[in-house]
């Protein structure tokens, strides 16, 4: 089994469905003869033609009312969005075309594209390019959000998107695009959306986390196993919506105590939508409150300053410690 | 700046008061030192000075509450004194501010200074919860539902007063043993009949009037419990012939009056009692089970029942051994009056070896008392009655005379006091009483 990188592993995903269904088509902003700004459609218009990987004008809006035009005509369009932040020129026909086609239609109508947006920080980019955005499309109903941390996960994550009959915003932490190697199957295949993955068994506290947080996640929870007995189960959401709630709650439970890390600001972050429904769901078993280690309340920062601004190791250890103090 | 004034440990043990009357208001201006509420614990009712001078920004609690340790009671306002319109001039930014945010009910001027991320500190938000409800985690929750324990019932060991998953356990624990102790009894009903009558309550509930402990009666209610699910409880009745305590007091009595001082038997009784345990000092000793140890007090400290509208209150007269009769009447008068009026500081409450409970002025011939935990003894006094009494006389016949009686009701730990040593300590007692003039030989 090959070793690949995570960017790797999307290339390998993007080639397998252009070769295995016609109706598939790569579009955005230098995806084409560039390649894509993270090399994500590396070769591919060479291999499939331009007709399928196609080089777009720099708009945002565009490219998404080209690809629910395509969709809702039977293609089944991934588009590139070059950084997440850029997503706000194209809100509206993702808010307000993409995700009601569905419900608008009486179901009568599916949607089926992917819109594919690197997000996250940490690689020192400048400003809008780090953004998280994930809270704006999980509070958008209609919308699918997948947010995958591993090169294997990615693979099978992006393939199910694209097969899915609604639109799916995949979103990709910049930060593991190169920065883990995993083996990873040639043979095309396939994650179930809405299965988050236990990334780490522990008794003490869960720890719910998504994209890049996860590897920083899952090095503190060993260490804290071997330096303090402290045993955290550590779970990687994968896809936001569909939200895994019975591998949640089934831990939280276990634990009694639950902790969110996240990238994205805190207030209407996803986080709180977790706390919530832990609170509604399984109240009695909580020993101590749901807390959340996130970015701040900012834009995000400028680079001098980001590595603060993230949730970073000090952070969620205190967390942990006031979690099991409580 | 703002000011939180939270509900201090008043006393060792202390894990919540209820709040009987605000002495000041929402917006009224305060000094230092000057009594924000009246607060009462388990044991007494005790003022609460302020920490600060300023403006009552807001009253935390309302008369009758029931407030755990640590929680924020008031807040004031320390810059709303002489300093305010300076501050004001040299502020008027935040002064707008705190214009806008007016109609906020939460927002205090602290959290409109700094609307930083993460602005609500964790004790904030504490303070936030609604008092009177008891403190615990929603696990702790889950288990007192399982076990059918009544939180408000729990007092908590663990941060700010909260009740802990031990807590409860020990509640349910104790609940156990003593529902077993109870079994034990003779007089207690078969099963069966514990159904009837539950049936019975069950369907008179609906003309029956339901009263919320509160206070000292609460405070009885767990106490007696405690007593008598911990205490191996024993109690011995005897009567003593009252005629030289009462010639004694209507000597004294003018005297006495001249001092300032109502002259009552309980000093006698007191002094009485003080001797005997001199003599006996097992009577004035604790018990610690878990470690089996008898701890033996140096001082003899002694708890006098006084029967009050809220319930009853144990003042403490401390170093009674070293006092007079005279003092003993003028500390015990004192003490009653205090009680009666809520008055009484913990402190005064407190550090009891021995107890005398008095209802004579009431009546009744005997009682069984209750043991106040970690004493070993406590003695009942009733009242002064004509009796028929045999008179012994070698010479001239035994004949049947009229006599002053008194009964005294000892009830002791027989865990560590045997009756032989109780009946030993009840008869000195009764020798004072019937021969006060003793006291003066052993006098110092």
């Amino acid at each position: 089994m090959a070793q690949l990188t995570m960017i790797q592993a999307i290339n390998q995903a993007l080639a397998q469905a252009l070769d295995q269904d016609p109706a598939v088509i790569v579009f955005g902003e230098d995806v084409g003869k560039n390649g894509g700004v993270f090399r994500a459609t590396d070769q591919l218009q060479a291999r499939f033609g331009e007709q399928r990987v196609v080089d777009t004008p720099l708009s945002e809006s565009a490219i998404i009312g080209s690809a629910i035009g395509l969709a809702v005509n039977g293609m089944k369009p991934v588009a590139e969005i070059q950084f997440m932040g850029f997503l706000y020129p194209a809100m509206d026909q993702l808010a307000s075309q993409a995700s009601r086609l569905r419900f608008r239609s009486a179901g009568r109508y599916a949607l089926p594209l992917v819109v594919r947006a690197p997000f996250g920080g940490g690689v020192r980019t400048p400003e809008l390019h780090a953004d998280s955005l994930e809270a704006l499309f999980t509070h958008t109903p209609g919308l699918k959000v997948v947010i995958p941390s591993s090169a294997y996960d990615a693979k099978g994550l992006l393939l199910q998107a694209i097969d899915d009959p609604d639109p799916v915003l995949f979103a990709e932490p910049m930060k593991l695009y190169r920065a883990i190697k995993e083996e990873v199957p040639e043979a095309p295949y396939r994650i179930p959306l809405g299965q988050a993955r236990v990334v780490r068994e522990g008794r003490d506290a869960t720890v719910l986390t998504w994209g890049a947080p996860v590897w920083l996640v899952h090095k503190l929870a060993g260490q804290l196993q071997q330096e303090r007995g402290i045993s955290l189960e550590v779970i990687d959401l994968r896809s936001l919506i569909p939200l895994d709630e019975e591998t949640i709650m089934h831990s939280v439970s276990k634990t009694g105590r639950a902790l969110v890390v996240h990238e994205a600001v805190k207030t209407g972050g996803f986080g709180a939508e977790l706390a919530s429904r832990i609170m509604e769901k399984v109240f009695l078993y909580l020993h101590a409150p749901v807390m959340r280690v996130t970015g701040y309340d900012t834009p995000y920062p400028v680079p001098q300053v980001e590595d603060e601004w993230l949730p970073h190791e000090e952070r969620i250890l205190q967390a942990v410690h006031e979690l099991l103090d409580y | 700046m703002l000011v939180e004034f939270k509900l201090p440990d008043v006393g060792e043990g202390i894990t919540e008061g209820e709040i009987v009357r605000w002495c000041v208001s929402e917006g009224e201006m305060v000094e230092e030192d000057q009594v924000l509420a009246e607060v009462q614990t388990d044991k007494a009712v005790v003022e609460l000075p302020s920490p600060a001078a300023g403006k009552v920004k807001r009253l935390w609690a309302e008369a009758g509450d029931v407030v755990p340790v640590g929680a924020v009671l008031v807040t004031i306002d320390s810059e709303q004194s002489a300093t305010k319109q300076l501050e004001t001039e040299q502020h008027p930014q935040m002064d707008r501010n705190t214009e806008i945010h007016k109609g906020e009910h939460n927002a205090s001027s602290a959290e409109l200074i700094a609307p930083a991320p993460g602005r609500e500190t964790e004790q904030q938000t504490a303070h936030k919860l609604r008092s009177g409800v008891p403190l615990a985690v929603p696990s702790v929750r889950r288990l007192a539902r399982e076990l059918k324990v009544d939180l408000r019932e729990v007092a908590g060991t663990g941060k700010q007063g909260r009740i802990t998953e031990e807590d409860v356990r020990r509640y349910a624990q104790a609940r156990e043993q003593l529902a077993a102790e109870q079994e034990l009894a003779p007089s207690q009903m078969h099963k069966s009949g514990q159904q009837l009558v539950q049936a019975i309550q069950t369907a008179e509930e609906a003309d029956q009037e339901r009263v919320q402990l509160k206070g000292i009666r609460r405070a009885m209610a767990r106490n007696m419990k405690l007593s008598l699910a911990t205490i191996a409880h024993c109690t011995g009745f005897d009567e003593a012939d009252a005629t030289g305590m009462i010639r004694m007091r209507e000597s004294m009595q003018a005297s006495a009056t001249e001092e300032g001082v109502r002259l009552t038997y309980l000093p006698f009784i007191t002094k009485a009692v003080v001797y005997a345990l001199k003599k006996h000092p097992l009577f004035n000793a604790t018990f610690n089970e878990e470690r089996d140890e008898i701890l033996f007090n140096r001082e003899i400290n002694i708890g006098i029942a006084v029967d009050t509208p809220q319930g009853l209150v144990v003042p403490v007269i401390p170093q009674a051994g070293q006092k007079s009769i005279l003092e003993l009447a003028r500390e015990i008068q004192g003490l009653s009056e205090k009680a009666r009026e809520q008055k009484l500081t913990l402190r005064e409450m407190q550090g009891g070896t021995f107890t005398i409970s008095n209802i004579g002025s009431i009546g009744g011939m005997w009682a069984t008392p209750l043991i106040q935990p970690p004493q070993v003894a406590i003695l009942g006094v009733h009242k002064i009655y004509k009796k028929p009494v045999v008179k012994e006389d070698p010479l001239e016949g035994d004949q049947v005379v009229i006599r002053r009686v008194i009964g005294v009701s000892l009830s002791f730990d027989h865990r560590i006091i045997d009756g032989a040593q109780s009946a030993r300590f009840m008869q000195d007692v009764i020798k004072y009483i019937e021969s006060p003039h003793l006291l003066l030989l052993e006098a110092r």
